[in-house]
């Protein structure tokens, strides 16, 4: 949209050619102060949006002259005198009924010249300025914290009031609900939706959430997926297999726990200090009860075709005694750590280095990495850090779970793992500071469906089978 | 029948294992007539069976049609036309008992709305039992009414109608058709954007303004191209013979800078800036045929000609690694409107991968990420078909496209705009920053626009490939943002840079934050989205609606471009959201679902064994695990 210099024509140009309007201005004489007459144009071309058709105003404040005080409305028409119906009932109108600012309407059409003759120099011009969007660019995403990343200095957590326990736990299980729905997604949706019902530390929960064997990450850690629906047989008093117990794994919903009420008494049990998803115990009511088919060849339990769920059966895999069956398959740690993802193009003088300290179990600032050991690197100016085991006889940066790799680290340093076992009560304790590699602490939460309790320095496994105990000290070279 | 969650090849492979569509279609019908309503039985009683299922086999694959295989948010138009109908029938295996499909679509019509020689609504201002809005399918013939008008003739009511009485194959001296009482078909319509804003979709259909087109200008605003626009617009790739991979945008400039040949009606589609996305859809179909048979009149009925192309086309998905700062651009590929083919892969390199739906209008991207010589050129990449469909009846796609473009606009995940990845998503939203990926030689345009003050970017330009010596070419703008809705004067050199960043709407309301429930446009309680305002004005009127009783439970005015503050829905369910600045609106759908209504995503298959879709970890000697289940 142009103004032709030196005339009142407006070109007005789209792809097809010009058209042309005829710019003209309609005259008011006014009372009081000049201000309130812009404001109260302004207000109704902010209001309107006007801004293409009334973009100025002409002001004469008749200070040095005995001449009314008048403004002038830029009109734009075909020709002098017609007024665009939108401008008479939008602007014209609700300006006439302001009788105590304005007096008058002029009767004669002005050009601008016109109006410069009428009024001489003292005329000012209004101009009013179309709304911009205030550029406020949200602050870069820049990850700081990768999945993989703890800090052990403040991974203990004590919740003692049972309430807060409680709450955290339902948010727990909300969460699992909602990632049961997405059924996969990024690292950053995950913590997005932990950020939406305030839980703390994303990178916790999701750990927790592989070790109860409802979730899976991407080895890279960017994506996450939701394991299927599984029951898993866990070790329990009954010595009647038709009377097995089981933990509830993978996507769950509430409308799944509903259905499965038909079939089985469901035990709701928090996880200590609510770190996670209750943990779901099933036991069967009566296997032979129609509908229900537990069948172990084709490891599939299905819900009855319940009229209220008939649109999506529900399908529950049968996973059998899962945990035991991870402890035969896991290699040993030294298979398991060649396996690990080796990260190259490391190049040291790039980044500043800090090594983890067994003794202080903290990381303590390093110059370069020359020695076996757990490392934690950062680009300068950056908040983003990175946690690697770097083997030096092999020169390879091994990228894992963090405590997996703080474990080959307390291995590498030559001191002896620990464990107990008490067989009386089923219950194995680690020494908090040499947790396992993450898939084998798993092989043992899936022997309860309960995440470990903090006992002063140590961590307690429930239900751990002495099969299981020992499958996994000897291959982890534990000392039990 | 539920054609949301069916795909072409289940379908096709279902019905030619059996081979008894008709039978298929008898028992739906029969199905569904239990569970209709005692008032809708006279209806059912004054038409034959067959037609009245036709109509509602019409009515749910139009209403599926033109809502599947396209993103949510998009806004959708009912553009009926004759090759569009020929598409349904044809990829919703309806049965064909006339001679062309048009004949069986508007039969089926007529044996439902009309009842002696007057047209009948009543009872269409419903849902049917499966959720499809039942008046779809005769607002569509009011859509066709519109497509059929000759390329001058004015649009007034008499006109109007004159159409679709031929349509009716009425010849009454009357304006409108027997029956059809002024603005009786309003609540049809007001049926079918309500029933759009459920699904997640904008609608487009609205009335005009002055009593003689208050109510034609609903049929009006969907009928993108008439009959004749798609004769001349063929002409004109005859004339130019453009023989590119382009895609709608790219055609869309080529075609606008050719606007002074055509007519005066292509000519307004050019310049409407609020249809423009669907325009350019549009007018690529029609290009995409011409490709395929650049001999045969656009508007010819064939019934050998496929409707359908054999392409698609795809847009850009980009990851940035958080540490090492790496950047990369992969092929994510665009389903194509309709049902969508199943088992179809596609040759990238050394290795053939299937396509898998990532979310409605979207494949899951490719796995290698693209080269700088690939995003220079344009690429074409083989698609390989499931061998059990019936090649004749279900074409299969040959190509997968990769447009050759000057710039890409890369707008954050409108589901999840904090996961840092993003892709061709479409045109940024008002107060959306995104990334402009474009030829080192655009930089000076788009300073200008930037001189101009109507966008803005941080930073400096960032080169895309950085350790591609030879690949300079290609440069970053982050953070850029439109910021005012000034270009009308402002002129550049590329003009389609222009025309892709140039603001469509003036107001906008932008849902964040909040617990999206995916697939369904919905929040959970107690997290609702946060509301965002996006004009031009300093401020807007916004008002919710509680929809079910009409009761409004927020009015106010908001001030533009920041987060007002929370507003506390009060229960679950569905609500309007409605703001106004000056003569522009903006309407959103919001829906609050109850925690026990969130469901577990089904995946591809019911076996509940990990897929290919589950991340599983490798615990070495040919075993893996994915949760608990080990395999």
């Amino acid at each position: 949209m142009t103004i032709v210099p030196h005339t009142n024509i407006l070109e007005i140009k789209n792809r097809s050619g010009y058209r042309r309007f005829l710019v003209w201005y309609k005259g008011f004489s006014y009372q009081g102060d000049y201000q309130k007459i812009i404001d109260f144009i302004e207000n109704l071309v902010r209001r309107k949006s006007l801004y293409d058709d009334v973009d100025h105003i002409l002001i004469y404040p008749g200070i040095e002259s005995n001449r009314e005080k008048c403004f002038f409305l830029p009109i734009k028409s075909l020709k002098m005198q017609d007024i665009p119906p939108n401008i008479q009932e939008d602007v014209i109108n609700p300006l006439l009924k302001k009788r105590k600012l304005i007096k008058e309407p002029i009767k004669q059409a002005f050009s601008y010249n016109d109006v410069i003759a009428w009024v001489g120099s003292q005329l000012e011009v209004y101009e009013f300025m179309r709304h911009s969007i205030p550029y406020q660019p949200a602050a870069k995403i820049k990850e700081q914290r990768s999945p993989f990343a703890f800090n052990p200095q403040t991974s203990v957590y004590h919740i003692e009031n049972p309430a807060d326990i409680e709450k955290k736990s339902i948010k727990c299980d909300r969460l699992l609900y909602w990632l049961s729905a997405m059924g996969s997604g990024s690292w950053e949706a995950f913590k997005k939706a932990c950020d939406t019902l305030q839980i703390e530390k994303p990178e916790r929960i999701l750990r927790r959430l592989r070790l109860l064997g409802h979730i899976e990450s991407s080895v890279n850690g960017k994506r996450w997926s939701i394991a299927p629906t599984a029951l898993v047989k866990v070790e329990s008093d009954s010595e009647n297999s038709e009377n097995s117990e089981y933990i509830l794994c993978g996507q769950r919903s509430i409308k799944l726990l509903d259905c499965l009420k038909q079939y089985a008494q469901l035990t709701y049990i928090p996880q200590p200090e609510g770190a996670g998803p209750h943990c779901i115990r099933l036991k069967i009511h009566d296997p032979k009860k129609p509908g229900f088919c537990l069948n172990s060849e084709l490891k599939l339990l299905t819900s009855a075709r319940n009229p209220v769920f008939d649109r999506s059966d529900f399908i529950v895999a049968n996973a059998g005694n899962a945990s035991l069956q991870l402890a035969e398959l896991l290699p040993d740690i030294k298979i398991w750590q060649e396996q690990l993802t080796n990260l190259s193009g490391i190049v040291p003088s790039l980044y500043q280095w800090q090594k983890f300290n067994c003794q202080t179990n903290n990381f303590e600032e390093w110059n370069h990495p020359t020695e076996t050991g757990l490392y934690e690197l950062r680009r300068e100016n950056q908040n983003y850090r990175l946690t690697l085991f770097y083997h030096r006889e092999r020169d390879v940066w091994l990228q894992g779970d963090w405590y997996g790799l703080r474990f080959l680290s307390w291995q590498h340093s030559g001191q002896k793992c620990l464990a107990r076992y008490d067989g009386d009560t089923n219950r194995l304790a680690i020494p908090y500071h040499q947790r396992w590699p993450e898939i084998y602490e798993r092989a043992l939460v899936l022997g309860s469906g309960l995440l470990p309790t903090y006992q002063k320095s140590w961590l307690c496994y429930e239900n751990a089978g002495v099969e299981q105990v020992v499958l996994l000290s000897d291959k982890l070279d534990v000392t039990c | 029948m539920d054609f949301q969650n069916r795909n072409l090849s289940e379908k096709k492979i279902g019905l030619s294992q059996h081979g008894r569509s008709r039978d298929l279609f008898y028992e739906i019908i029969l199905s569904d007539r239990s569970q209709i309503q005692p008032k809708k039985h006279k209806a059912l009683m004054r038409s034959p069976i067959t037609a009245m299922a036709n109509y509602q086999q019409w009515n749910q694959a139009i209403a599926s049609y033109f809502t599947s295989g396209i993103p949510r948010g998009t806004r959708v138009h009912l553009s009926v036309y004759d090759d569009i109908c020929d598409r349904i029938g044809e990829e919703y295996g309806l049965d064909l008992s006339a001679n062309t499909w048009i004949d069986d679509f508007l039969s089926a019509v007529r044996n439902k709305v009309f009842f002696g020689e007057r047209i009948d609504l009543s009872g269409l201002g419903e849902c049917d039992a499966k959720d499809y809005p039942l008046g779809v399918a005769f607002l569509a013939t009011t859509v066709l009414a519109a497509y059929r008008m000759a390329d001058d003739e004015e649009i007034n009511d008499t006109n109007y109608f004159q159409r679709l009485k031929q349509i009716f194959r009425i010849t009454t001296e009357s304006c409108r058709p027997p029956g059809l009482k002024t603005g009786s078909e309003k609540p049809l319509w007001q049926e079918w954007n309500r029933w759009l804003m459920r699904q997640g979709f904008l609608p487009s259909a609205k009335p005009g303004s002055g009593r003689r087109y208050k109510y034609i200008n609903y049929p009006i605003s969907q009928s993108l191209l008439r009959r004749a626009d798609k004769d001349r617009l063929c002409r004109l790739f005859d004339e130019k013979q453009w023989k590119k991979d382009w895609d709608e945008m790219t055609l869309l400039a080529n075609v606008r800078r050719e606007a002074s040949r055509l007519s005066q009606h292509l000519k307004q589609l050019l310049e409407d800036r609020q249809r423009y996305e669907a325009i350019a859809e549009a007018i690529h179909e029609v290009y995409q045929q011409w490709l395929e048979y650049p001999e045969i009149s656009a508007t010819t009925q064939n019934r050998e000609i496929s409707t359908r192309s054999r392409y698609l086309f795809a847009g850009l998905y980009r990851t940035e690694d958080p540490f090492f700062g790496k950047i990369d651009y992969y092929l994510y590929p665009k389903q194509q409107r309709g049902p969508q083919l199943a088992s179809i892969s596609i040759q990238q390199g050394d290795k053939c991968k299937p396509l898998r739906e990532e979310r409605p209008g979207w494949y899951f991207p490719l796995e290698y990420p693209l080269n700088a010589s690939e995003l220079d050129r344009g690429a074409r990449y083989e698609i390989i078909g499931n061998a059990n469909l019936d090649s004749a009846s279900a074409p299969l796609r040959e190509r997968l496209i990769l447009p050759q473009r000057d710039f890409w606009i890369l707008i954050p995940d409108p589901d999840n705009p904090d996961a840092g990845v993003y892709a061709s998503w479409g045109t940024p939203p008002l107060g959306t920053a995104f990334i402009l990926l474009c030829k080192q030689e655009l930089l000076s345009d788009l300073q200008r626009l930037r001189d101009e003050k109507l966008i803005e970017w941080s930073g400096e330009p960032m080169p895309s490939f950085e350790n591609s010596i030879d690949n300079l070419n290609w440069v970053e703008l982050d953070q850029c943002m439109v910021i005012s809705q000034d270009w009308d004067a402002v002129f550049i050199d590329n003009s389609e840079l222009k025309d892709a960043l140039q603001p469509i709407v003036r107001l906008s309301i932008s849902l964040s934050g909040g617990l999206r429930v995916p697939q369904h446009n919905a929040w959970l309680e107690e997290y609702p989205p946060e509301i965002t305002v996006f004009g031009f004005s300093p401020s807007a009127e916004l008002k919710v609606t509680r929809i079910s009783d009409n009761h409004e439970i927020y009015s106010a005015t908001v001030e533009t471009n920041q987060k007002i503050p929370p507003i506390v829905f009060p229960g679950t369910g569905d609500y309007l959201l409605e703001a106004t600045a000056g003569t522009s609106t903006n309407e959103r759908f919001v829906r609050i679902l109850p925690w026990s209504e969130l469901a577990i995503r089904r995946r591809d298959s019911f076996a509940n064994a990990p897929s290919k879709q589950h991340e599983q970890l490798d615990l070495g000697s040919g075993y893996r695990i994915c949760g608990s289940i080990i395999t």
